[in-house]
């Protein structure tokens, strides 16, 4: 797994150089997370790149600053976040039939669909709890420190998420 | 203990995170909880699919070449904007260059400018100030103002003149209107309300001084240029008294 704290980059290079190899080492890691946070590709496409390039201008403000895995999902969280609550604003909310064709091609079968329906319905915090420990792989500490909350509470979240999904799946199946 | 607490506890036996002690803490408290024990039971399903959800994962997203273009865009556009900054200082160094050097300071500078001449003829001093007028306004003035002009008879023509003429110096008459709307903008008479003895002269406002004693034959400065002046006026600086 990726140390949450520092990334291994090398600092003599430049900015741009810099994010070249975390794009390299991140993208496709990242945009999964962020396509299951806001179910949509194209979204989360946007937002992976608003997030480099928003650690581009981070590290050409400040080229000392030891840029984390932790920052690039924090930050990708945040802008998910963003996201959805704009969405949710407009009133936006498409079904997920509708606009998980990229779901449809890897997820057939109907459980991977229900399950990422009831990942929908839950809250953001949950979410980013539930998606940072069982699907990017981030310890509750880790994950704790990307979202700036303490480590039972992540862990407390979880077990929330679950009981909420498992609820949520059990009306999908019944 | 509440039962926040065990759902902590929860967490970290579902996320595989739990010590010893921690799940021995679970263990006890399950049995006597029916909502912890279905968390128990149920979450480690949702877990194991969630993650085969990322193992089955076949979306391979690039967007290494939008983003690399993108940095390169505004790298070249904060180029372009420092290199317009640059192109707009320099055509506005130029340009007020150009303007100082053919004379737009001059103008500038003219209206503040004073200048003065102090002439004399060996009978007085005259002073000279003239205030140019704005080059724009020349073609409208036919001559420059020359209104402020003072006279200040020597002090030894003074005497002179005092000598030849021991009755003094009898205020001048009260000019017309018309006259005085002319001189409305002289400068202040210096010798105003004193006579050339010393004396105060009352309601004199000009006190007006002849600084060249009259003297017949006495040749103007052109008929001395053109030769045939008469003898010049027999009291010459150099006959005054000193």
């Amino acid at each position: 797994m990726d140390n949450v704290y520092v990334l291994g980059l090398d600092r003599t290079l430049d900015a741009e150089a810099r994010v070249e190899a975390l794009v390299t080492q991140h993208e496709a890691k990242l945009a999964r997370y962020v396509r299951r946070f806001v179910s949509d590709g194209d979204f989360a496409l946007d937002i992976v790149q608003d997030v480099f390039f928003a650690a581009y201008r981070t590290l050409r403000a400040d080229p000392s600053r030891p840029l984390t895995a932790g920052w690039l999902y924090k930050t990708a969280t945040n802008f998910a976040i963003s996201h959805l609550r704009k969405k949710k604003r407009r009133g936006e909310t498409l079904p997920l039939d509708e606009n998980a064709g990229a779901f449809r091609s890897d997820e057939s079968s109907a459980l991977q669909l229900d399950l990422q329906r009831a990942l929908r319905e839950l809250g953001e915090e949950q979410l980013a709890c539930v998606l940072l420990t069982t699907y990017a792989g981030y310890s509750s500490g880790e994950a704790a420190l990307i979202l700036g909350t303490s480590a039972d509470a992540v862990r407390q979240r979880v077990c929330r998420a679950m009981r909420a999904m498992r609820k949520s799946l059990g009306e999908a199946t019944a | 203990m509440n039962h926040d607490r065990f759902e902590a506890l929860a967490g970290a036996v579902l996320l595989g995170e739990a010590s010893e002690a921690e799940r021995a803490a679970f263990a006890a408290h399950a049995p006597a909880c029916a909502q912890c024990r279905s968390d128990a039971a149920a979450a480690p399903v949702l877990i194991r699919a969630i993650e085969a959800a990322r193992e089955a994962e076949t979306w391979r997203p690039r967007v290494d070449r939008a983003v690399l273009g993108r940095i390169r865009d505004s790298r070249s556009s904060r180029f372009r904007v420092t290199i317009g900054a640059l192109g707009w200082a320099i055509a506005l160094s130029i340009v007020l260059n150009v303007a100082l050097a053919s004379g737009l300071s001059g103008r500038f500078a003219g209206a503040f400018r004073q200048t003065g001449e102090a002439a004399s003829d060996g009978t007085a001093m005259k002073f000279r100030l003239e205030s140019p007028a704005p080059r724009r306004a020349l073609a409208a003035r036919p001559a420059p103002r020359q209104s402020d002009v003072a006279v200040v008879p020597h002090r030894r023509a003074r005497k002179a003149v005092a000598a030849r003429a021991p009755f003094g110096v009898a205020p001048r008459a009260p000019e017309p209107a018309g006259e005085r709307a002319d001189r409305a903008d002289d400068v202040p008479d210096l010798l105003a309300g004193i006579d050339i003895d010393g004396r105060a002269v009352d309601g004199a406002k000009h006190v007006a001084v002849e600084p060249r004693p009259a003297c017949e034959g006495a040749a103007t400065r052109a008929e001395q240029a053109l030769g045939d002046a008469p003898a010049p006026c027999p009291v010459s600086p150099a006959d005054l008294p000193r």
